[in-house]
């Protein structure tokens, strides 16, 4: 049995349970040459003049320096994957939700669709023994 | 995207993602007496006795009333013999129980996992319609 003694009211924390994988902010230059393209033409289509980039190259080097999470949320646009960023670290989490399994969908499909869908983001530049269930509490 | 701004270490904290119910700690113990299948009392009895042959610290028991005396208000705690997890809410009358999400298995369907732990949940504690995701953030100590 696990008592747990104290109490984050949900106003102020969260959580998640997910099947994916854990990586760092660096490892998001390693997306696929489309969704590189994706990245780049969308930032400069909603950045001014003076901001627009040449490459992905520049466009991650930019980001990467203050706003890292940025990218994320470019990302998350292409893809049908949730992804979670933990403060003071350079960790990502990547995946989906245990709870949005689907009724007709089985564990292993649920399992197999999250490996498909981070294969289209990331190509074969994740290994596929890094998938796992996370579980993390955030308050904040 | 959710990104999340504080972070509560591991080493303090926990959550959990279940398919289950709240249940309130004063009518657990009446429900589970009340509702429990005979072939859900004979498996608890069964488990008790189980581990009374392997720990002194365990009594073994005669028959299902004799094991819900013995465990008294802890009685809930029997959910973890049917597999099932509880989570205790501090400063609240209810405990969450239920089956983490994660532990679907790889050959079973979404709808299929929740008929499982409907039908445990059911065979302990009765019929019940109000099953369904129950999420909470914790922070220990």
């Amino acid at each position: 049995m696990k008592i747990r003694n104290g109490f984050v009211s949900n106003s102020s924390s969260s959580s998640f349970c997910i099947y994916g994988v854990c990586i760092d902010y660096d490892d998001l230059k390693n997306v696929t040459d489309d969704t590189k393209k994706f990245l780049l033409d969308k930032h400069n289509e909603i950045s001014t003049e003076e901001h627009q980039k040449d490459n992905f190259e520049d466009y991650f080097e930019f980001f990467m320096e203050d706003e890292p999470y940025t990218i994320v949320e470019d990302i998350e646009d292409r893809t049908e994957l949730s992804f979670w960023t933990m403060p003071y670290t350079d960790t990502v989490y990547v995946g989906i939700s245990y709870d949005t399994i689907k009724d007709e969908e089985t564990g292993k499909e649920f399992k197999e669709r999250v490996r498909n869908l981070v294969k289209e983001l990331f190509g074969d530049s994740i290994n596929v023994n890094s998938f796992a269930t996370h579980s993390e509490v955030w308050r904040s | 995207m959710k990104i999340r701004i504080g972070f509560v270490s591991n080493s303090s904290s926990t959550s959990f993602c279940l398919y289950g119910d709240q249940i309130d700690i004063a009518e657990a113990s009446e429900m589970i007496k009340n509702n429990a299948t005979d072939e859900i009392r004979q498996l608890l009895v069964d488990k008790q006795n189980k581990r009374a042959e392997n720990s002194t610290y365990h009594e073994a028991v005669a028959n299902f009333e004799e094991y819900a005396e013995s465990q008294g208000d802890d009685l809930i705690e029997s959910v973890e013999d049917l597999g099932l997890k509880i989570y205790y809410a501090p400063y609240d009358d209810y405990v969450y129980v239920g089956m983490p999400y994660s532990d679907i298995k790889d050959d079973e369907t979404g709808a299929e996992f929740k008929a499982r732990v409907t039908e445990i949940f059911e065979s302990l504690f009765g019929k019940t319609s109000r099953l369904g995701l129950m999420e909470e953030a914790w922070r220990d100590g």
